[in-house]
């Protein structure tokens, strides 16, 4: 299996790329260069011959780093990483080339110092967190990941009858007069779904992501695995036919809802029956952009996840008691002591 | 923190101490001999006590007992006024609750002053608490009832000869560091309880912190091309509204009435106004009051 990096064309040290800047960069001699610049030195390999998709399954496989040498080990899903004992970044070309290449993706904007403070500005607003959360080690785990989506767009012909009613209530002396009338509401058009973002990874992680899934596909770029250089990167392991389902549901409980909207001013709302037939559909898939850290504290594992592309932020802290019971107790403490002083001169 | 804490709560535990300590060196005014206080609650009791004596210079007594030798609750009581030396100056001025446990009877026993500032009425009015709490079972909660209502009559008398016969008409509370605590302590507990809550859940609670909501309409839209609204029946239902029942005297059950010497019923009530029955004691000394079954 290839290994790509992207290498500087004036010392051939990596390259990689900076989000605020949002050009690449190299970390000895200085040098920073643009997506255009970079893609006419280190030539797309579009044109590599798909490979196998069994080959790279679910097992662990070993990639020799470009730098150093050494042996890198991946689960079957990791696309870009890092050596670890030079510290180089490294892309997997077969992992997003051919029938993994992603058709578009959403580049970090997001750079990992902003990040951290981004994230430790959230967490210290919170008096109670355990005060070790905060610690160096704790934030230089927050790793950047590109993780795989599917975006699934999709236009349907929608064919819907609805029963309404509608109730007028008035008095005349004794007697209550109830008028019900009811309507056949018939409704026809286009049903038009845009960018249904799906995960296409099946992990833990993928579950946080769901809050964060804010992403403005507008801004998405066709993709270039120099974009993956310092960050770590994940193919799919999920196919658009496992998610069609899901889709499938969508629309039909969006179709409802969407359905409902157009029907105002009556009661008792009840759709008799809403069809769908499809006019066209479209997938694509994305590699999207976020900031990860997982911690443990007191044997429970906690989630944080930031919106590489917006800086949303979605995750639980560990709440230390301690913390609660002081806080509580110097609260009591000290409304006692006002209020002792305080109450012998008034009752 | 946790050594923090524990220093905290015992100095509030010598506070609170302190201030029974000097409540204890008064002389004893609660009899238990049925034992239905906890060392607590007689504890307590003897501090409101004595606090009440300096308010309402009356004395104050609470005995409970099993066995009252044969005498009625109510000669019980007096002559337990009188053999244990109670009252304040020169007329004995007091008031005594004697709950006898073997009779199931509570009995008030009133001398002195204590017989002018507790009428009938009065005595009614505190026999009726005190017995509602008996019947539950809480004696403790009997007896402060007892001592609070005697507490309120005694500050709502404005009479210009004070118990003494000196013009005092309302006497000074004693400030006491004891009582400012106890008030001071579950106050401050409560604003504990609230403000820790408020800042946990204002400064974002455990964190969930969902971006924005994901909206349906911000990526499904629906673009009608036929819209028909069509009337297919329409019905009229009647229905008589039930006459309402004319509201009533209020209250539930109907009066009671009684026949008067003329042979026509008549509704109504009596009740005497003002005043307090007296009777004379063993000792002879006279004595107001009144007893009741519970």
């Amino acid at each position: 299996m290839s290994v790509l990096t992207c290498k500087c064309p004036n010392c051939d040290a990596e390259l990689t790329f900076r989000p605020q800047s949002q050009n690449f960069v190299c970390d000895y001699c200085g040098s920073s260069f643009t997506r255009q610049e970079i893609e006419r030195l280190v030539p797309e390999q579009d044109n590599q011959p798909s490979e196998n998709p069994q080959e790279d399954g679910e097992e662990a496989q070993s990639y020799q780093c470009p730098s150093c040498g050494a042996q890198i080990l991946t689960t079957g899903t990791t696309a870009a990483t890092y050596c670890y004992y030079c510290h180089n970044p490294v892309t997997l070309q077969g992992r997003v080339s051919g029938h993994w290449k992603p058709d578009l993706m959403i580049p970090f904007a997001v750079g990992e110092e902003q990040a951290k403070e981004r994230f430790l500005r959230w967490s210290r607003k919170n008096p109670f967190v355990d005060r070790r959360f905060f610690s160096q080690s704790q934030l230089e785990k927050l790793s950047g990941v590109y993780f795989p989506f599917w975006l699934a767009s999709s236009q349907s012909s929608l064919s819907a009858t609805v029963t309404a009613r509608q109730t007028r209530v008035w008095r005349v002396g004794d007697l209550e007069y109830t008028e019900t009338s009811v309507y056949q509401l018939s409704r026809e058009g286009e049903l038009r779904i845009n960018n249904y973002d799906m995960p296409a990874l099946r992990r833990e992680e993928t579950s946080l992501l769901e809050g964060i899934l804010t992403y403005d596909y507008a801004k998405a770029v066709p993709f270039s695995p120099a974009y993956l250089s310092g960050f770590q990167a994940e193919r799919r392991d999920r196919e658009k036919e496992q998610l069609a389902a899901r889709l499938r549901e969508e629309q039909r409980q969006n179709a409802e809802r969407l359905v409902r909207d157009t029907v105002g001013g009556f009661q008792g709302v009840s759709i008799q029956n809403c069809e769908l037939s499809p006019v066209g559909e479209d997938w694509k898939y994305l590699l999207l952009p976020a900031w990860i850290l997982t911690y443990q504290y007191r044997g429970k594992q906690y989630y944080f996840a930031m919106n590489g592309q917006n800086g949303d932020m979605n995750g639980a802290l560990p709440i230390s008691k301690g913390r609660l019971a002081t806080l509580f107790g110097a609260v009591s403490g000290i409304s006692l002591v006002l209020l002792t002083l305080g109450g012998y001169f008034l009752w | 923190m946790v050594k923090r804490l524990f220093c905290v709560f015992v100095c509030v535990s010598l506070f609170w101490g302190m201030g029974l300590l000097s409540a204890a060196a008064q002389q004893r005014r609660v009899y238990d001999g049925a034992d239905l206080f906890t060392g607590e609650e007689e504890t307590e009791l003897e501090s409101t006590i004595a606090r009440l004596q300096k308010e309402t210079s009356l004395d104050l007594v609470v005995v409970t007992a099993l066995d009252t030798e044969g005498k009625s609750a109510q000669a019980y009581a007096d002559d337990f006024y009188d053999e244990g030396g109670f009252g304040e100056g020169k007329d004995y001025s007091g008031v005594l609750l004697l709950i006898d446990m073997g009779a199931s009877e509570v009995a008030v026993s009133t001398c002195g002053y204590g017989i002018r500032l507790l009428s009938d009425t009065r005595i009614d009015a505190i026999l009726d608490e005190v017995v509602g709490y008996l019947s539950q079972g809480d004696i403790a909660r009997a007896s402060n009832a007892f001592l609070e209502r005697v507490e309120s009559y005694a500050a709502q008398d404005v009479s210009p000869t004070g118990p003494k016969g000196e013009g005092s008409p309302t006497p000074a509370r004693t400030r006491s560091w004891g009582r400012a605590l106890g008030t001071a302590l579950p106050i401050s507990l409560i604003i504990g309880g609230i403000a820790v809550p408020a800042i946990y859940f204002g400064t974002g609670g455990s964190g969930k912190k969902q971006a924005r909501p994901k909206s349906y309409r911000d990526y499904s839209f629906l673009e009608l091309s036929h819209k028909e609204d069509r009337l297919i029946d329409k019905h009229v239902a009647t229905r008589r509204i039930p006459r309402q029942p004319p509201a009533g005297s209020g209250g539930f059950g109907g009066s009671s009435t009684h026949t008067s010497s003329s042979g026509r019923t008549h509704g109504g009530g009596a009740r005497s106004f003002g005043g307090s029955s007296t009777r004379i004691s063993s000792s002879g000394r006279s004595h107001g009051g009144g007893s009741r079954k519970f």
